[in-house]
């Protein structure tokens, strides 16, 4: 062997080790990046992102996209001229579309058994206070009474056909973003694809085999940080919080969680509710259900329909359901875990 | 004729080879996982940083209604200023670790930051 070509050797074999110690990374990267595909937009004046792992991950990231886009302008949006709950809500009486129905009818049942803790029929309420499209100041006690109470008792169904009654208008608010996640499932599971993360702000659709992990906002920062973890399967996960929607006047903070017998945001100490269930309605009605019955009879509801919470209070201390307690992992050590 | 086990270049090439390696390995350990944060406005990507690498602190002003200004530092990111009434996006506070998203609804701009080891998703 000469000089010249074991040279050549060594020089190759440095170019070939270098290539596969730096490599690697970008090139597993690619790999991964193939076959998976993440989209997002604005529906539901909320953000909605998918992530999608699989063959057809890019067009089942659309078809999601696209079936949410059309739940809001077609079903669940107030102020989209046309839908479902717009029409019903300007005429006092409108024939659904099944999907806008069987939402009404899950909502319903969750208003009943939460005694009014959840009330889809306080859209005037919700439009006084306007703190989703940017109020700065808080109504008027005389204004608020008469929007409060119980006022999805006065929502018919006949059929398809339902009636408002007393003073009754939809919003679909704390329900229609689960609504979204349950519809989302029938495309995942279609599709063929191998994991799905869907989230409609905030509230989640997970799909696929190896377990998920799922960050619990921290009530300070919102989505841009987590206090605890979850690891969980399946399901679906929504949460309620104070940090969400809000605006302070006079150094009160008016947050946009309404207590429908009062009319008034709710304070009773929690910071926010999470749930966890194999329902989407279900766990983004519960989250809004369980805030507003407090800790313990929040936790008797959510037990009472097979869900897991978790409450995590103004003071910092996060109280669960017991089955969810050994997956649960608190990551901000400002937090402590109650017994 | 008397031959050698090692002549000089060859030594010279197995000293090349393990500094290679060994500086590779530093490289490799010491940069970090990347860190990586985008920016969208509807949806669209305006920006994609890793934040591990950023050197000078720099402001990213986006050319929305309302108009929002984004701080970009080593290992974070966050909205520093926000041409609106209820300043959530800015309240967000910064983003420093993976599946942190913050929101600026009114002029739909987002910020997310991913990383390998993280959570997959944040429910609020």
């Amino acid at each position: 062997m000469n000089k010249k070509h074991s040279v050549f050797i060594l020089i190759a074999v440095i170019v070939l080790i270098s290539a596969v110690i730096l490599g690697a990374g970008p090139v597993r990267k690619y790999i991964k990046e193939k076959d998976s595909y993440s989209e997002n937009g604005f529906y539901m004046n909320t953000f909605v992102t998918a992530d999608i792992t699989g063959e057809f991950c890019k067009e089942t990231a659309e078809a999601v996209m696209a079936n949410i886009k059309m739940l809001d302008e077609l079903c669940f949006s107030k102020t989209a001229e046309g839908s479902d709950v717009f029409n019903l809500n300007s005429n006092g009486k409108y024939d659904l579309s099944d999907i806008t129905l069987n939402t009404l009818v899950a909502a319903l049942d969750v208003c009943e058994k939460s005694g009014g803790a959840l009330d889809i029929g306080i859209g005037a309420l919700v439009d006084l206070w306007n703190i989703n499209q940017g109020a700065s100041k808080p109504p008027l006690k005389n204004d608020l009474l008469p929007l409060t109470g119980n006022k999805y008792e006065y929502i018919s169904i006949n059929g398809s056909e339902v009636s408002l009654d007393n003073g009754a208008l939809i919003d679909l608010g704390a329900v229609g973003k689960g609504a979204a996640c349950d519809s989302v499932k029938n495309i995942v599971e279609m599709s063929g694809v191998k994991r799905a993360v869907v989230s409609i702000g905030g509230s989640i659709f997970l799909y696929g085999e190896g377990g998920f992990t799922v960050g619990i906002a921290s009530p300070e920062k919102g989505s841009s940080d987590y206090i605890a973890t979850i690891a969980t399967e399946n399901g679906f996960i929504s949460t309620s919080g104070t940090y969400e929607r809000f605006f302070d006047y006079n150094g009160i903070r008016y947050h946009h969680i309404l207590n429908p017998k009062t009319g008034y945001p709710v304070q009773n100490g929690l910071a926010s509710v999470t749930i966890v269930s194999d329902s989407g309605i279900l766990s983004d009605a519960l989250s809004t259900a369980c805030f507003v019955m407090g800790k313990e009879e929040g936790k008797k509801l959510a037990e009472k329909y097979g869900c897991q919470a978790v409450f995590v209070t103004d003071d910092k201390i996060i109280y669960t359901t017991d089955e969810i307690k050994k997956q649960l992992t608190v990551t901000d050590g400002s937090y402590t875990l109650a017994d | 004729m008397k031959t050698r086990l090692l002549r000089k270049t060859d030594l010279i090439m197995i000293f090349v080879i393990i500094f290679a390696g060994v500086a590779a390995i530093l490289v490799n350990r010491y940069s970090g996982d990347s860190l990586i944060a985008q920016i969208t406005v509807d949806g669209n990507v305006i920006e994609t940083i890793d934040l591990n690498s950023v050197e000078n602190t720099r402001t990213v002003i986006t050319k929305t209604s309302p108009k929002t200004e984004i701080t970009v530092e080593k290992g974070a990111i966050y909205f520093c200023k926000a041409d609106c009434d209820n300043q959530l996006c800015v309240k967000s506070g910064k983003l420093t670790s993976g599946g942190a998203t913050a929101v600026c609804l009114p002029a739909k701009v987002v910020i997310t930051v991913t990383e390998a080891q993280s959570v997959d998703v944040v429910t609020y």
